[in-house]
């Protein structure tokens, strides 16, 4: 299984280069549910990068909606081109020795010299959240990573800046397949995007987001994604959420379910098509 | 352009934690009850056997974090039958972690290695306490259509100070100035990846509230960087968390490279830590 190759990414460029307690840029959104305006995140990238990490903190508000979206751009100011549309960032707490919160890998190339940007929309009125990008690249052999140069968001409900509200089964029963999305491209990665919907969440939660095509004789693509959420409505990831790196048809039904620990409160799932 | 019609790396996958929601997944790995800092004779099974041949491990550690006490503890990730284990992993420094919340899993490394279908996987623990444990899952991705990911056979672990559970201290800079590089050790043989990890240090059992940010480098005096800004975060509690993901580093680096670490705080007067390097190759 081995050849004896240079290896992956031996460039990184990250918006975070200094310790902070709550690290990040803060992205404030428009009026609710309107994108605001573009915020600089790495002004100028020295080389292609071939993978995106996005981390996500610090837009929760206990027993508040804080359903947020998040784009990612590359362009001059003022000629902002979003590449990664509508993220899910609401319900994300503080960055803590727990952890961050809420994390994305995007295997999509990024060009050297390009400014890197954010903006959001949130339920409320300049809501706030803080973002930090990592870039790698470097490859020595561009053969050996598949990037991808175009992200689709599906399952997106913009009007209340949400993506899908997904329904899980309470003590660790399986939920009902929910459908997410129908592809309108082939895509050869799907990177899940997990949120809340509920604003009056009873108790801390373990969960666990299965993905598929078809609601009904449904093809498992990944199960047991971790997260877990609490009665102050903030979400976190647990572990490495590695993008699905399955090759989806135009045409597919992307569907998502989810099992929680205890008593259930309502989720929302968006899933980012690569191509 | 990079961009290759390939079909994507990796396409299977499977995890140590069972299908269900956990508020705190992971399999339980208890410190040795017969001696502080000796390696436990016994190894707790994670998987009994893999399904496919695997080129990237993701290894996820929580829980032994414990208030004002030094947790130093060194986690071996081993392969092969019952009583037949092999390190493949060796002494990742899991003390001080925290539990996971709704904030965050305190802390992963992701090695690119490769593990055949059929292994048995295990983990067992040392440290310098007798009590205690840590939580330990382990996340597998494998199944390429063809070979082009690279990935190691071997891991060796740099600046681990088995005596004392821990790795290499390292002195950080006060109010986020970088601190002076820490010599961590020479390599033994060629590598193509790094892993950095981080943990209390037992010269230190009251931790700041900070925020850290640590640099790998090679040679202490003309650093040459291979990578900087791995974040990560402490609270008073002696818990230490990592901030982002923590990707390996990629670089080729041969045998008799002087490995080395700096690292930065936001408190005035930083808490010592303690880091250790894994060569993969």
């Amino acid at each position: 299984m081995l050849k004896p190759l240079a290896p992956a990414f031996n460039q990184s460029a990250s918006s975070q280069v200094t310790p902070a307690t709550g690290p990040g840029t803060t992205i404030t959104s428009g009026t609710a549910n309107t994108k605001g305006s573009y915020t600089t995140l790495i002004a100028s990238l020295g080389f292609d990068a071939v993978l995106l990490v996005i981390d996500i903190a610090n837009s929760f508000t206990a027993a508040t909606d804080t359903s947020t979206l998040l784009d990612i751009a590359i362009g001059a100011v003022g000629q902002e081109t979003a590449i990664i549309p509508n993220l899910l960032a609401g319900y994300a707490g503080a960055a803590s020795e727990d952890g961050s919160p809420r994390h994305y890998l995007f295997p999509l190339y990024v060009p050297s010299g390009s400014r890197i940007s954010a903006r959001s929309a949130s339920a409320q009125a300049s809501g706030t959240c803080s973002v930090w990008v990592q870039a790698y690249g470097g490859l020595r052999r561009s053969e050996d990573w598949w990037c991808a140069e175009q992200v689709i968001a599906y399952g997106i409900n913009a009007g209340v800046s949400q993506g899908t509200n997904v329904t899980p089964g309470a003590s660790s029963a399986e939920g009902a397949w929910t459908a997410i999305g129908t592809t309108s491209q082939d895509h050869k990665m799907i990177v899940p995007g997990l949120a809340m919907a509920d604003t009056a969440a009873g108790a801390n939660e373990g969960v666990c987001l299965d993905v598929g095509i078809d609601t009904t004789s449904t093809l498992i693509l990944r199960e047991n994604y971790r997260a877990e959420y609490d009665a102050s409505e903030r979400l976190a990831q647990h572990g490495v959420w590695w993008p699905i790196n399955v090759p989806v048809a135009s045409g597919s039904v992307l569907a998502a379910r989810a099992s929680v620990t205890g008593t259930a409160d309502t989720l929302d799932v968006a899933f980012y098509g690569l191509s | 352009m990079p961009v290759r019609s390939l079909a994507p790396q990796f396409q299977q996958y499977e995890s140590t934690q069972a299908a269900a929601p956990s508020t705190s997944p992971g399999a339980t790995i208890s410190n040795p009850v017969g001696g502080a800092n000796t390696k436990d004779t016994t190894w707790t099974t994670l998987i009994a056997s893999t399904a496919f041949d695997a080129q990237m491990v993701l290894v996820h550690i929580q829980g032994s974090a414990v208030s004002g006490v030094n947790t130093s503890t060194l986690i071996d990730i081993g392969i092969g039958a019952a009583a037949s284990e092999t390190v493949i992993i060796p002494n990742l420094l899991a003390g001080y972690a925290g539990a996971p919340s709704a904030q965050g899993f305190a802390r992963h490394a992701m090695f690119p290695l490769y593990i055949p279908a059929g292994s048995r996987l295990s983990a067992r623990s040392q440290s310098v306490r007798i009590t205690g444990s840590t939580k330990v899952w382990i996340e597998l991705l494998g199944g390429p259509r063809d070979t082009a990911w690279w990935c190691g056979q071997q891991v060796i672990d740099y600046g681990i100070a088995l005596a004392s559970s821990m790795g290499t201290n390292v002195t950080q800079g006060g109010s986020s100035s970088e601190g002076s590089w820490t010599s961590v050790a020479t390599t033994t043989q060629e590598h193509k990846a790094l892993v950095f990890m981080v943990q209390g240090s037992n010269t230190d059992v009251v931790m700041q509230s900070a925020a850290q940010n640590w640099d790998v480098g090679l040679d202490t005096t003309s650093t040459a960087l291979l990578q900087e800004n791995f974040l990560s975060r402490t609270n008073t509690s002696e818990a230490m968390g990592y901030h982002g993901l923590w990707l390996p580093i990629y670089a080729n680096l041969p045998s008799g490279s002087p490995l080395a670490v700096r690292g930065s705080a936001t408190a005035a007067t930083p808490d010592v830590m303690d880091v250790a390097l894994y060569g993969v190759s």
